[in-house]
């Protein structure tokens, strides 16, 4: 019997190793890793152009270790698949999705299209649903191909991002918010938007996050502001920390959002539905401007937080207002809160979302706590 | 001190917590009834409702003072009626065996290697779990308590690391889809708990067995559903009805500081699970065979169930449209039905009218 | 017909051939039976009473050998012969304490008979003085290091404990250091080693019984154990797979393990040692047996749990927390020494999304120039590195260094250069080899598994290695130690005896009630027939 398992053994063996071949090419050194993707779409040949970034490992040591450790192929096909498929063919190295930081959205994609090439990603089973998902103001190629002394690009342009969201300052859109957003027929998505700039440290580019892109359903897109962007954040509950500048009564206070929390109640006023939004911060006290270095006291730090209330308010309702009045786009999910509340109402008004939001009204009020006010002492006067 | 093959009740649930905890990760949700997120939950929640319900005759069937199986209790009805019942839960588990090898291979293939023939990866666990099956029971509950706490550890930290990502607004109001199809859904999810089956089959190699560990068992088995199936719909939402396996993509978005991309190592612990599952599997066609042919070969009786799983998991795997077909048909609604309610209720009342009659006479 | 040709004049045919291969046959069978020692034939079972025919015996016995010394002499006008092995006895002793009152014995009986019991009723010095009636019985003795007495005219022989050979003196052991604990390690002596144990453990109900084990060699095996503690079925088991033990010569004790273990193959062993009279006495008072090889320093132990390989006696003395953290360490270091070659390929080969992107283009760069898959670069230099080990382990300490001289700077430093292997597997297997270390009654295993995972992790990648792990999983827990369990107390789960398991709950706790291991849970179990 034990003869016979060790034959059985011996003949399954030529199976298994027959599969060592195949692994050879699918070694880490032999494979193409993927730093980072840019996609553009030329609307005259409808072909996908992609900036592929690619970690070179060849590259390391040139120049005194000046340039970066990476090489940007640019592919074109009618479809993302077919592009990558190119890219295969001319280098002879398979590619390897799972170490991709960014996708970056060019200009020339609008809503519908950026779904169709985000597909692929969607369905590679290394590609990873977490990966962020930018838009540049003109091509993604641009932004891909920045020069920055010795850093990887991708690397860079996550690390923007990253920074940015945990100040408030940018959405941090992954590849599964967007599929999701978009499987919502009412609901636009929102990326972040990627701008060169002149890095002044170093001698090159550096990539700036210049707010957000909000894709709407009919196809445009409309920018949010760094100040909007934050504001979006605090109505949609993203906001993790940050920092606000404001101006009241000539005094400029900068503040540093500790924490902060949003409700948002939905209900039918005269069979128009109604959001509340009420939005709760606690902020440090980073600079409060005056001239003479007068402390802080109880009715100064009850000003701040009125004014700090006010601004929150009256930027929140702008924002509201453009969006959804001017732009008819619902970035905010609010139809998806009328879908969970008043499911019939939802059914009702998104057969004609776009006209349905100019009949939503909205309230918002802000209360802000300051917790502390940095190293000057406290008065009472 | 004469010694007995038991396992303890402790192993004897952890075998089927596991055999579970494959059905769920290796679920591909919208295989039968497309359901909305929320609905989805609903009907997990129904499903073990039912599942309560549908144990009642195995809760039955145990007694208190030590309970033979399904077969020796057939058998002093009459032997013929005990090859039947044999004969029918053999076939029951040989299909579930094909089904659940035919999941393996569609998450392999899927997942983690498919550029690769997954049909080597498929023999090569049918063959570990026969292995398993071959040193007994004993082992193969021992193995289950220690593969319990990576898997648990496993669902914990994806659990734990994607709570901030839980959104309400990516659940859908309740009833959205048609109740019918939720009920449908429902059953179905329940149907694929056929491990009741080997509660009947296997309680005489368990000792210190009691109802109540039953009754732990689905209620644990019920709270780690519900709450994977809320972390589905609450994280993923849209994008989880998009996915072929959601827990997968669960795992893919777990991560914790610089501890990322760890979702080829989380499934492969899950995967684990397919092994312990066809463990058991196999032992059960042993044990089923030996009193079919009234013959102990162990080895050729595990043998010729491994082939037969690996044979019936290829035939079925060719294309995903046949996978589909077959795991959508109503085959494992009827063998459930037939094997956990039918049979025990038919078993009882065998032997009451059989003690009827004896009392007559 | 059946003739082939003509070779050099030799006809070839079938006839020729068949006896050819028929011989051939022949001398193989012979080859492989055991060469019949005719010289048992003419030894009498029983010691004839003339001492002439003793003698002649025994030199036939002996043959050349030059080492029996046979000196006749006479006592109350009877014949007598001093029987010893040169090199086997205390000259002194024997001098001073046997021969000189022995000779001036005076009886008033002069019988044969009537001197011999005289003889045997002495108070001989230090002696133990025991009486062969078996011709077999005295040569045992004689080869044993007594020294033999026969009378003329007397069908007995007096054997008196006079074992005077050299041996080495009590050390520290040499592969169990402890930080705390005694510097006195088990010696090749039994009796020595007897000693050892009994004055760290004064209690009657610690027995010793002897079986001799090995056909030929005929050595002592000491069988210890708790009367009060152990299972008498673990200790008559023992004593039977001992006696059913078909060994020639006793190397070590080693060569006992195969029999003490259950029949189905392992890659661990459940049979386990020590050269520590501290740890066989604690383990003795857990209820297990113990056995002392004479001529082997190593003491083996029965039952024996696959955690056990985690314990140290240091663990016992320092602070609960510490032990604790040195039990998870070693743990930890096993399952690297392991499955960390064969995951760095798995990960390298099949799932490269797990190494950090921080990381991932140094190791790109690193692999980047070597000429082999992965997988063939893991298994050359786990090869080399186990030459090189076994290199160091042969070679003489004088010469031992240059070993891992040649070991890391050639190979490792000028193989790196070189762009045969690369910096990354370098370090693997280097980290592999020092956690290896840590725990050396697994080195054995964790070798072979560690080869295994390296081949299964290239060929079916992280899969393939929990499908390998789940094989050993399922090999580990279907094996038992003398019906014990031997993943116990983890699988079947015991709360009491798990507080000494990986954590170590302080002598406070668990010394209140001592654990016997046949009582652990799923000792009831028959495993090995489920």
């Amino acid at each position: 019997m034990k003869k016979l398992n060790l034959i059985l053994l011996l003949l399954l063996i030529p199976f298994v190793f027959s599969s060592c071949d195949a692994t050879a090419d699918k070694e880490i050194k032999n494979r193409l890793i993927i730093e980072g993707v840019g996609i553009d779409y030329d609307s005259e040949s409808k072909e996908y152009i992609l900036t592929v970034q690619v970690l070179e490992a060849s590259k390391s040591g040139e120049e005194g270790g000046q340039s970066a450790p990476v090489v940007n192929y640019t592919v074109t096909g009618k479809t993302v698949a077919s592009a990558l498929n190119s890219l295969w063919e001319n280098t002879g190295r398979y590619p390897l999705y799972s170490q991709n930081r960014i996708i970056v959205i060019g200009s020339s994609l609008n809503g519908d299209n950026i779904t169709r090439a985000l597909d692929f990603f969607v369905r590679e089973y290394t590609a990873r649903a977490d990966v962020t998902v930018a838009a540049a103001t003109g091509s993604a190629a641009d932004v891909m191909m920045i020069q920055n002394g010795g850093e990887i690009p991708a690397k860079l342009i996550e690390n923007s991002i990253r920074e940015g969201n945990e100040n408030s300052a940018a959405v941090d859109t992954e590849l599964y918010n967007v599929v999701n957003l978009s499987m919502e027929k009412t609901t636009s998505f929102t990326l972040p938007l990627l701008e060169i700039v002149k890095d002044r440290n170093a001698d090159g580019e550096a990539v700036k996050v210049t707010g957000t892109y909000c894709y709407m359903k009919n196809g445009k897109k409309n920018h949010l502001s760094d100040m909007e962007t934050m504001m979006y954040k605090f109505i949609t509950d993203d906001v993790e920390l940050g920092t606000m500048s404001m101006s009241a009564d000539g005094v400029a206070i900068g503040l540093d959002i500790i924490s902060s929390s949003t409700d948002v109640k939905t209900e039918l006023r005269d069979n128009k539905p109604h959001f509340s939004i009420e939005i709760k911060c606690a902020v440090d006290i980073l600079e409060y401007g005056n001239v003479d270095f007068l402390n802080i006291d109880d009715e100064t730090v009850n000003r701040i937080c009125l004014q700090t209330q006010d601004y929150i308010e009256s930027c929140t309702t702008q924002l509201l207002h453009r969006q959804l009045k001017e732009e008819k786009c619902d970035i905010f999910r609010f139809f998806r809160h009328l879908l969970l509340k008043y499911p019939e109402v939802y059914n009702q008004l998104a057969t004609d979302y776009e006209n349905a939001l100019s009949e939503f009204s909205y309230d918002v009020q802000a209360k802000v706590t300051v917790r502390k006010i940095g190293q000057e002492s406290m008065v009472n006067r | 001190m004469q010694k007995t093959a038991k396992i303890t009740s402790f192993q004897f649930y952890s075998i089927l917590f596991l055999s579970r905890v494959f059905a769920l990760v290796s679920y591909v949700s919208g295989v039968r009834k497309s359901l909305s997120s929320t609905d989805e939950v609903i009907a997990v929640a129904v499903a073990c409702v039912f599942l309560l319900v549908a144990s009642i005759p195995t809760m039955l069937f145990i007694r208190k003072d030590g309970t033979p199986s399904i077969l020796t209790r057939a058998s002093c009805i009459s032997p013929v009626l005990e090859k039947c019942i044999a004969a029918v839960y053999l076939v029951s588990i040989v299909y579930t065996g094909i089904v659940t090898a035919s999941r393996f291979e569609l998450m392999i293939g899927s997942l983690l290697f498919p550029e690769t023939g997954v049909l080597v990866f498929v023999a090569a666990m049918l063959f570990a779990a026969a292995y398993g099956a071959y040193r007994g029971i004993e082992s193969i509950g021992r193995s289950a308590v220690i593969y319990l706490i990576p898997v648990l550890g496993a669902l914990v930290f994806v659990f734990a690391t994607l709570i901030n990502k839980f959104d309400v607004l990516n659940f859908t109001p309740v009833y959205t889809s048609e109740i019918p199809d939720m009920f449908d859904s429902a059953y179905y999810f329940c149907a694929r708990t056929g491990e009741l089956g080997a509660v009947l089959l296997l309680l005489p190699d368990v000792k210190n067995h009691s109802k109540k560990h039953m009754y732990n068992w689905i209620f644990a088995l019920s709270a780690v559903v519900i709450v994977t199936e809320l972390m589905v719909s609450g994280v993923l939402g849209g994008f989880g009805e998009n996915q072929l396996f959601n827990m997968y993509s669960l795992s893919v978005l777990a991560k914790f500081g610089f501890v990322e991309r760890l979702d080829a190592i989380i499934s492969c612990i899950w995967l684990i699970c397919a092994g312990v599952k066809m463990s058991m599997i196999f032992y059960i066609c042993n044990l089923l065979l030996s009193s079919i042919l009234n013959k102990k070969r162990k080895l050729v009786y595990i043998s010729a169930s491994a082939v037969a799983v690996f044979a019936g998991a290829a035939v079925i795997s060719v294309s995903i449209l046949r996978f589909s077909e077959v795991v959508s048909s109503p085959l494992t609604v009827i063998m459930f039905t037939f094997t956990i309610v039918v049979m025990p209720l038919a078993v009882m009342a065998a032997e009451k009218i059989k003690e009827k009659r004896n009392e007559k006479a | 017909m059946g003739i082939f040709g003509n070779y050099r004049g030799i006809t070839i045919s079938v006839k020729r051939m068949k006896n050819f291969f028929g011989k051939w046959k022949k001398s193989k069978i012979a080859l492989s039976q055991p060469v019949e020692d005719s010289i048992d034939d003419k030894i009498p079972d029983g010691i004839s009473k003339n001492l002439q025919d003793n003698t002649v015996m025994l030199y036939e016995l002996f043959g050349e050998s030059f080492d029996l010394v046979i000196k006749p002499s006479e006592v109350c006008g009877n014949k007598i012969a001093f029987v010893a092995l040169d090199g086997m006895y205390d000259n002194l002793l024997v001098s001073q304490a046997v021969i000189h009152p022995v000779c001036e014995t005076k009886t008033a009986d002069v019988r044969p008979v009537s001197v011999y019991e005289h003889i045997r009723q002495l108070r001989i010095g230090e002696c133990d003085t025991k009486e062969a009636l078996l011709t077999a019985d005295a040569v045992n003795f004689l080869i044993s290091g007594c020294l033999l007495l026969f009378v003329d005219g007397v069908d007995r022989c007096l054997a008196f404990s006079v074992q005077g050979y050299p041996k080495k003196g009590i050390e520290p052991p040499a592969s169990e250091q402890q930080e705390m604990g005694s510097h006195e390690g088990f010696v090749d002596m039994y009796k020595d080693n007897v000693t050892l144990v009994r004055r760290r453990f004064k209690n009657p109900y610690v027995r010793f019984e002897t079986v001799t084990v090995g056909k030929e060699s005929n050595t002592t095996v000491c069988v210890c154990y708790h009367a009060k503690r152990a299972s008498p079925e673990i200790v008559n088991d023992v004593k039977g797979r001992l006696q059913k033990a078909k060994l020639d010569i006793v190397a070590g004790s080693g060569a006992l393990i195969p029999f003490l273990e259950n029949k189905r193959m392992s890659f661990f062993s459940s049979v386990g040692y020590t050269e520590r009279p501290d740890v066989f006495c604690a383990k003795l008072a857990e209820g297990r047996v113990g056995l002392i090889v004479d001529g082997s320093p190593t003491a083996l132990l029965m039952p024996y749990l696959f955690i056990e390989n985690f314990h140290s006696l240091d663990d016992y003395l320092s602070r609960p927390y510490y032990a604790v953290i040195s039990r998870i360490l070693k743990i930890v270091c096993f399952f690297i020494a392991s499955f960390l070659p064969g995951t760095f390929v798995a990960v390298g080969t099949f799932h490269q999304e797990i190494f950090p992107s921080e990381v991932i283009f140094e190791i790109v760069s690193s692999l980047k120039n070597t000429p082999f898959p992965l997988v063939v670069e893991c298994v050359v230099i786990h090869l080399i590195y186990e030459i090189v080990r076994e290199a160091g382990l042969r070679m003489p300490k004088a010469v031992g260094h240059t070993v891992s001289i040649v070991g890391a700077l050639v190979i490792g430093d000028a193989a790196v250069s070189a762009g045969l292997i690369s910096a990354p597997m370098l370090i693997v297997i280097a980290i592999t080899a020092i956690a290896s270390a840590v725990t050396p009654s697994l080195h054995q295993p964790s070798s072979v598994l560690r080869l295994i995972f390296i081949i299964v992790g290239g060929i079916m990648g992280l899969y393939g290695i929990m499908l390998g792990f789940s094989l050993v999983i399922a090999d580990l827990c279907s094996v038992s130690s003398f019906g014990v369990p031997f993943t116990a107390p983890f699988s079947p789960f015991d709360f009491y005896a798990s507080r000494d398991s990986v954590f170590f709950a302080g002598w406070k706790s668990v010394g209140k009630r001592f654990a016997q291991i046949h009582k652990l849970k799923g000792s009831d179990i028959d495993a090995e027939n489920s």
